[in-house]
């Protein structure tokens, strides 16, 4: 039994009570102190845990219930690599978004700190649990977190607006993994995840798994907000205050994927081990679909923060391709990029906010997107640069060149719009400077700049995120570790996670690519478009405006064609 | 085993889900909101119903009687729990646009990105 195993969520969950219980009497240096500490802690814990996880996965019985004879009554806690190491990236998210408060949100209190550090703990514990029901819970206490941070500047209609669409948007996503829970529940009686796997491997998966395969995969993809659940993320980035906007772009958004790929391998893999080729079509075509519509519509839209929305639900769905090859290489290659971009998605945040500063600080936020533009495009010396040649190779391994190709695509156009924010804002006069002191810009220059060397050092962990990757697919030593407490030698082969040189070649040619588009773009707007394109450009314009509606709408379609492609895949 | 509780939560979720994207007052889409989670808390004690059985407490029956399922019961309570913060969240941010804008009609809110 490890005891540090809750840790991660009790400590900031812990603190974030005492600072609104101590509100009135704690000064608010110490509040930020208490609260940085507390993030440093987190970390400091989830990475030891990523150490001690690296043969065996940890499992944590809360309350010391044990499974009896294989059957598990307690809730676990069941931690491989991939979780803990989610749950690091994660504490570093909330510490970089930390660094922005005191600049970007008006009289910051207690409370501000008390929703972060919950929503910190949140985020660990959906990273950390093995329990499908805790999984619910704290899926929708990173809602409530977020969606209460959303409407913290409470004088901007807009901002409201989009905390209501997040909130209804992604709570919808929770009923809808609730109602699975309850399918499952109703099929094995059990809520720890091994367990149910257990209880359905080797079964026909009938329709009953089916739909709450289907549902499952909905919910998690509102919150990875891909597409076409992904209106209330453009909503929110536009207009929510930039701590959030942070931990949405650094780790938040791709945690619903990460909750897809922990369903489908401790869950499903079992039971669908023999034809997954429906589940794996289903999420390559998704992610491919929001990789390039969104990469497209990126360079229609005016406002950065939308056009960054934009480029993170594209990089979501490049992340949902590797996921979606459903092999321990797509799921080393994913995690690598997810990390990485993770990363460079929050220093581009942090130079827009320099570019909105005094002048030193505007060199600097140039210099940060510039770069920021690179390892978006995928410049090899960046893992995000890795990370996608090795996802093209997964699904190209995987019989889905085209995804590949998509891949290369949606690249070459979420490169383009970050150079096109960079030159926009070089040529456009600086705003006035806002009441911020002159050396206020020098800590998020330093987190930008720390964002970036994050996201080139990440590739010296290659040969960790593949060897993570195999234990994480590896169903039945994850059911056995949990039910028997016994370790089974691993059956998969240990994934090569290495930039070939064909992968060098692709990534430098989408680089000058999306600076070729980034330079031709000035003079393609001048040329009046043609009818069509206008047309579409209004349409894309009106659907992202923000309604509840149509975001519940696109929720609804969505479900029903997912379950209904599912459906007919498992007859 | 009847499947009139599966039917009713169905028939929640379309409801709500039907209030949600055709309403034209935000407190009326929040409670819409409420109606969908309804249909969740029916699933879950239709999940967990056994006929002739008694509730699961045990301090004055003896342990040989049938009970219903308590772990969908306790998970109802959290949902129950979550919802009630939802709805007052929501509520309270809802309270907030009228005061701004003197509106609750959330088609009159649209297209402000400004912040």
């Amino acid at each position: 039994m490890n005891n540090l195993a809750p840790l991660p969520v009790v400590v900031p969950l812990a603190a974030a009570a005492f600072i609104l219980f101590m509100s009135t009497v704690l000064s608010r240096r110490a509040v930020q102190l208490l609260t940085a500490s507390c993030v440093v802690g987190e970390i400091g814990l989830s990475g030891t845990l990523l150490y001690q996880a690296r043969a065996l996965n940890i499992v944590y019985w809360f309350g010391g219930w044990r499974p009896r004879a294989g059957v598990a009554f307690g809730v676990s806690f069941t931690i491989d690599q991939i979780g803990a190491g989610a749950a690091v990236l994660s504490g570093v998210v909330v510490g970089i978004a930390l660094l922005t408060v005191p600049r970007t949100i008006r009289t910051p209190n207690g409370i501000v700190h008390a929703m972060l550090l919950t929503l910190l703990a949140a985020m660990a514990g959906f990273c950390l649990t093995g329990d499908l029901f805790n999984m619910f819970v704290f899926f929708e206490l990173m809602a409530v977190c977020a969606f209460a941070l959303a409407a913290y500047h409470n004088d901007s209609a807009a901002s409201l607006r989009s905390a209501l669409n997040f909130a209804i948007t992604n709570s919808v996503g929770a009923f809808l993994v609730l109602i699975a829970i309850a399918m499952l529940y109703s099929r094995t009686g059990a809520l720890n995840l091994a367990q149910i796997g257990t209880s359905l491997a080797g079964r026909h998966a009938d329709r009953l798994v089916v739909v709450a395969l289907a549902l499952l995969l909905v919910g998690f993809l509102i919150k990875a907000a891909v597409m076409p659940f992904h209106f209330w993320l453009v909503d929110t980035v536009s207009s929510a205050p930039i701590p959030l906007v942070i931990v949405l772009a650094g780790a938040l958004d791709v945690l619903g994927v990460y909750g897809v790929s922990r369903i489908y391998w401790s869950v499903f893999a079992g039971t669908l081990a023999t034809d997954s080729a429906g589940v794996q079509t289903l999420l390559i075509s998704l992610g491919a679909f929001s990789a390039l519509i969104a990469a497209v519509l990126g360079l229609f839209f005016e406002s950065p923060r939308r056009r960054l929305a934009f480029v993170m639900v594209a990089h979501t769905g490049i992340v949902l391709i590797g996921i979606g090859c459903l092999s321990a290489a797509g799921v080393a290659a994913a995690s690598v990029y997810a990390a990485a971009d993770g990363m460079v998605k929050i220093a581009l945040f942090l130079g827009l906010l320099l570019l909105a500063g005094a002048n030193a600080g505007r060199r600097a936020g140039l210099m940060v997107l510039g770069l920021g533009g690179l390892a978006t495009a995928g410049l090899p010396v960046f893992a995000t640069g890795l990370g996608k040649a090795t996802i093209e190779d997964a699904a190209g391994h995987a019989g889905y060149a085209w995804a590949a190709v998509v891949v290369v695509v949606a690249a070459v156009f979420t490169g383009a719009t970050v150079f096109d924010i960079a030159s926009a804002s070089r040529r456009a006069p600086p705003d006035a400077p806002e009441h911020q002191k002159k050396s206020a810009w020098v800590p998020l220059a330093i987190g930008g700049t720390f964002c970036l060397a994050a996201s080139v050092a990440l590739t010296s962990a290659r040969r960790g995120f593949a060897s993570a990757a195999a234990r994480f697919v590896d169903t039945f030593d994850y059911q056995q570790r949990v039910l028997t407490g016994t370790a089974v030698h691993h059956a998969n082969q240990t994934p090569v996670l290495a930039l070939a040189p064909r992968g060098v070649a692709i990534d430098v040619a989408v680089v000058l690519a999306a600076i070729a588009v980034a330079s031709l773009l000035p003079a393609l707007r001048r040329v009046q478009p043609a009818r069509g394109i206008a047309r579409a450009s209004n349409v894309a314009h009106r659907l992202h405006a923000g309604s509840i509606g149509d975001s519940a709408t696109w929720v609804t379609v969505g479900t029903a064609t997912i379950m209904a492609v599912l459906l007919a895949q498992f007859r | 085993m009847t499947i009139l509780p599966y039917l009713v939560a169905v028939w929640l979720f379309v409801v709500g889900m039907y209030g949600i994207v055709t309403s034209r007052n935000l407190v009326h889409q929040i409670i819409s909101l409420s109606v969908v989670q309804a249909s969740t808390y029916v699933l879950l004690l239709a999940v967990g119903y056994r006929a002739g059985a008694t509730a699961p407490v045990f301090a004055d029956i003896s342990t040989t009687r049938p009970v219903v399922d308590p772990v969908v019961q306790a998970l109802s309570l959290t949902d129950v729990v979550v919802g009630a913060t939802v709805t007052a969240l929501l509520l309270a941010v809802a309270v907030q646009i009228h005061k701004r804008t003197g509106t609750l009609d959330p088609e009159a809110l649209l297209g402000r990105t400004d912040s």
